[in-house]
């Protein structure tokens, strides 16, 4: 028996060695792991926050001779392949900032490994409000947007403009019903009412026709609606050839008719009024010097998520120049990211120091017909919108 | 009596496959039945073993109507069957198979924490039944590496490891060589001994070596029953069966 | 009667080459994790957890020649109610685990009572249909934390005896230990009288049927055994993760794990350890490298599929028999 479990040694023993090599390290990298889907449902949205970062990092000529390396983490939209990839890329890859993920449920999965470990994270999408509120922490930081915080301000603005009553759609997962809520309490705070509300089964639905039927006939003046990737498109086609925008206004969170999705929604989109941190139609010089780099270098027209990624990039260089590129110390890199101040393509960026959420403008958009696809031209501004941030105590 | 059909019958769809059976067999006898090919000798043990359910008729066995009961309750009464066709386990090998069949009368099946193959007193048996059917030299072959003459030994085998009171065998010498029909022979000559049998065949060499008693199945309906020298003498076997089977 | 009718294979039933292969792989682990860093521990006490999610998928497969693609349905309920019990109602999380597995065991019974009669695809089909239902229970429940999940859930606290189990190496011993403890019985069960009855059935239902086997009854019995094994795989895993999410329950996991028996050879039990390591290191390396792994990995499935249909383990035990001969010759 010995013999025989000293010749499986040899074929074995090598397996798990694979992967104990831990990296050396230097000290003139300055090491961003990247915690964002390259496979699966929001590949795009990882490629698009990663490109427009390195955008970012390759505008800058350099950060006190240091360079910088992108180290790739796919989650694979998993939150247990997330973690796992989160303790290798702070383990053994010994990365000084970790960027991501887009998917909250992810967020939430890596939260206590970033905190125990003191390793500043950047959101550049996920959207879930307990990150800023119960769950946040001084070395979270969310450049991107809460769930609260694109919707909220629709809801008083819709109020304003004197809609007294909406209707509410929404997929049935967390962050559907966010959304939901923030723009609830606001419109009815506004003295609005909500007539109805329907949410249907995440990523399932493909035939709305039912859920129109009840819309319409709840008699509500306006819609708020909000859905992303295959169901934006199915739900904005469907509602047009139903002709829901003749009865009511279709609004919603802008995301459901973000530029990514525009050019398969066409005219369908027509007329629809959303909130969002970007719209492509701002006109200052940080956006359009960055849709022109990024149409060079990628050929493709940025999206809010690419937008994301750039500002994530921007803060990362502006907080290392802070520390006159010392990274050494994560508690000292964490508070200068959070003491950061910019100005990126959707405007003026400041991390609220309560929360460590960003404040950004919202914008309030309408979708009009342009040269070729429909374009979001900007209705109103927000300015200085901040996630109330309660629960949380930094 | 250990067994009694009356007026039992069953049918496939609308072919009426068994009509009117009655028969009985009695304690330690061994009993043949013969009949042309799809007479519906198969069907009538699958009916006896439970498993097939007969449509009208019932099913006695020592004096108890199991008509409702299931193919392994009857094969726990003692009704166990070998299959026309070879069915083992051919993944497992003879020493195997056989255990397993012995656990079953045992009663162990349930037992979860103790080691089958290596209790000491069911591999003795097991070997003691390996050798019984002759097939020593293959205890640690697997079942669907041996050759069919040695797997319709081993389906015998797997009946008789059971312990059966009833033993219902069908053809168990089909396609077998003049050598190991004779082995086969001898074998079951040593088991009725022991065992009550039924025994299906077409080998006649094999009935009437065997069979105290033979009942002739012709299109569902026992047409005959009696002494293996009546048989012979039969005019109407003769001409149904025997005389077909002959030319 | 048809006995051609279409059933699971396994590899040869080899219970000494079982034991080697599973003290090989455990000697292994246990080197990474004495000489491995913080993320190497971390690694193989998640492989620990999916070996022992593995092996509940190898025994019913094996055992009672069930495939089930509902699995990670107890994978899930192993998680949640283990969540339930630390968070909500204070129960200790050792004791949370065992109280899960009976949970698990129960729901077992229950379902299998109902769907053990099934055939081939028709039980894949309700399985899989049962967990879809519950992953989508799962993904709205407000109660389990809908599609976000709950996080920050505990480990077991004994460090009333001086250890901590918030050191990963501490917590992948605690996995490795389950997943031994689990091997053990499984093995003991797979040689018992009704492990050798439920691979008979596996192989030949009528015939079981035929010398008085029970069929259904080992086939739930089977079914509860191995929900129990995947209920205990779910607690460990939100105890190593500290979080539990939706996606836990849904079928692809299921079908991973088939994946890994696969390659592991179905039916070893220690085989579904190697399948379950060999795919999960393959998955990890292969996705820091290069964004199509996903298609690399199913190429490597098919050509296992195709040409190696005995794992893993069917290779092992020809190269075993070849040394063999090469020793005996010299
Ligand atoms: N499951 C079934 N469904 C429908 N018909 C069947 C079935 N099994 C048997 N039969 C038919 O019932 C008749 C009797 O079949 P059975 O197998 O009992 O004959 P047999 O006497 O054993 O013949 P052989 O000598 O060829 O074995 C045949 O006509 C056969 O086609
Ligand atoms: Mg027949």
């Amino acid at each position: 028996m010995i013999s025989f479990l000293f010749r499986y040694f040899k074929l074995l023993i090598t397996l798990p060695f694979l992967f104990c090599v831990a990296n050396a390290n230097d000290k003139n990298i300055i090491k961003i792991g990247t915690l964002l889907p390259y496979s699966g449902v929001y590949t795009v949205l990882g490629e698009e926050i990663t490109n427009a970062m390195k955008l970012a990092f390759e505008e800058q000529e350099d950060i006190f001779d240091k360079k910088i390396e992108v180290i790739r983490g796919d989650t694979e939209v998993k939150p247990n392949i997330a973690l796992q990839k989160a303790r290798k890329l702070i383990s053994s890859d010994k990365v000084d900032i970790l960027v991501g993920p887009v998917s909250s449920s992810v967020a939430l999965a890596i939260r206590d490994v970033v905190v125990q470990t003191k390793t500043p994270l950047i959101i550049p999408n996920a959207g879930a409000n307990v990150l800023t509120r119960e769950k946040c922490s001084k070395f979270i930081t969310r450049i991107s947007f809460s769930n609260h915080q694109i919707n909220a301000p629709m809801g008083t603005w819709m109020a304003n403009q004197g809609i007294k009553t909406a209707f509410l759609l929404a997929p049935d997962y967390a962050a559907g019903k966010e959304m939901m809520s923030a723009f609830r309490d606001n419109f009815e705070a506004g003295g609005g009412s909500i007539l109805g509300e329907e949410y249907t089964p995440f990523r399932k639905t493909k035939d709305f026709g039912p859920y129109l039927a009840r819309i319409k006939n709840s008699g509500a003046e306006a819609l708020y609606v909000f859905y992303a990737g295959g169901e934006a498109i199915n739900f904005i086609k469907q509602a047009h050839s139903f002709g829901l925008g003749d009865i009511m206004k279709i609004t919603g969170a802008g995301w459901t008719t973000s530029p990514l999705f525009l050019p398969a929604q066409k005219d369908a989109a027509l007329g629809f009024i959303g909130s969002l941190n970007y719209v492509p139609s701002i006109d200052s010089v940080e956006n359009n010097n960055f849709k022109k780099a990024y149409i060079d270098k990628y050929d493709r027209v940025p999206s809010e998520f690419a937008v994301q990624g750039y500002d994530t990039g921007k803060v990362i260089i502006e907080a290392v120049k802070s520390l006159s590129g010392d990274i050494s110390n994560k508690e000292k890199l964490a508070s200068a990211i959070n003491n950061i101040s910019v100005t990126g393509p959707r405007g003026p960026l400041t991390i609220d120091k309560k929360s460590n959420n960003v404040i950004q403008n919202i914008y309030i958009f309408e979708v009009v017909s342009g040269d070729n696809i429909p374009e979001l031209k900007i209705l109103d501004t927000i300015q200085a919108v901040k996630d109330p941030g309660s629960g949380c105590n930094l | 009596m250990i067994l009694e059909l009356k007026k039992l019958s069953k049918s496939f769809g609308s072919i009426k496959v068994l009509k009117n059976i009655n028969l009985k067999i009695d304690n330690n006898e061994c009993v043949g039945i013969i009949g042309p090919n799809g007479a519906g000798k198969s069907t009538l043990f699958n009916v006896i073993a439970g498993h097939l359910k007969h449509d009208i008729g019932d099913v006695i066995y020592k004096n108890i109507n199991i008509n409702n009961k299931s193919n392994e309750q009857r094969a726990r009464f003692g009704i166990v069957q070998s299959f026309q066709k070879n069915s083992m386990f051919p993944e497992m090998t003879v020493l195997e198979s056989i255990m397993l069949a012995i656990s079953h009368r045992l009663n162990i099946t349930f037992q979860l924490f103790t080691n089958l193959n290596s209790n000491i007193r069911i591999l003795n048996e097991a070997f003691e039944i390996i050798k019984n059917i002759g097939l020593d030299k293959y205890s640690n072959s697997r079942s669907d590496a041996l050759s069919y003459g040695l797997q319709r030994q081993l389906e015998i085998g797997i009946a008789i490891a059971c312990s059966p009171t009833l033993l219902l065998l069908d053809e168990p010498t089909a396609g077998m060589s003049p050598l190991e029909t004779k082995n086969i022979i001898r074998l079951i000559k040593n088991l009725s001994k022991n065992y009550t049998i039924v025994i299906v065949e077409h080998d006649m060499e094999v009935i009437y070596n065997l069979a105290h008693r033979i009942y002739v199945l012709d299109r569902g309906k026992i047409i005959f029953n009696g002494e293996s020298e009546e048989i012979k003498n039969s005019k109407l076997v003769q001409d149904k069966y025997l005389g077909i089977e002959n030319v | 009667m048809d006995y051609m009718e279409d059933k699971m294979k396994a590899v040869n039933y080899n219970p000494r080459l079982r034991l080697h292969l599973f003290i090989v792989l455990v000697v292994s682990a246990l080197i990474s994790i004495f000489f491995g860093g913080y993320f190497t521990r971390f690694f193989i006490a998640e492989i620990a957890i999916l070996s022992i999610f593995a092996m509940s998928l190898d025994f019913l497969a094996a055992r009672g020649g069930l495939v089930s693609l509902g699995h990670a349905m107890f994978l899930g309920i192993g998680a949640y109610s283990t969540t339930i019990f630390i968070l909500n109602l204070g129960i200790s999380p050792f004791i949370a685990t065992i109280l899960s597995l009976l949970i698990g065991c129960f729901i077992g019974l229950l379902i299998s009572y109902f769907i053990v009669v099934l055939n081939g695809i028709f039980f894949i089909m309700v399985t899989l249909a049962l967990g879809e239902m519950f992953h989508a229970w799962v993904f709205t429940s407000e109660l389990l934390g809908g599609s976000d999940g709950i996080s920050g859930i505990i480990r077991p606290d004994i460090s009333f005896m001086g250890i901590d189990m918030n050191d990963p190496f501490i917590f992948a011993i605690y996995s490795l230990l389950w997943m031994s403890l689990i091997y053990f019985i499984l093995s003991r069960i797979t040689d018992s009288p009704l492990g050798r009855n439920l691979d008979a059935l596996r192989q030949n239902h009528m015939r079981l049927s035929a010398i008085g086997g029970y069929a259904k009854v080992y086939k739930i019995i089977a079914f509860t055994i191995s929900s129990g094994v995947a209920s205990i795989a779910g607690s460990l895993y939100v105890q190593l993760n500290g979080f539990i999410s939706p996606e836990l329950t849904h079928w692809t996991v299921s079908g991973e794990g088939l994946i890994m028996i696969i390659v592991g050879g179905i039916g070893s039990i220690s085989g579904a350890i190697l399948g379950a390591s060999v795919v999960y290191i393959l998955q990890h390396e292969l996705s820091n490298f290069i964004s199509w792994w996903m298609l690399i990995v199913g190429l490597l499935f098919i050509l296992v599929v195709l040409f190696m249909q005995d794992g893993l383990w069917g290779l092992i035990e020809k190269l075993r028999l070849r040394l063999l001969k090469g020793k005996n010759k010299i």
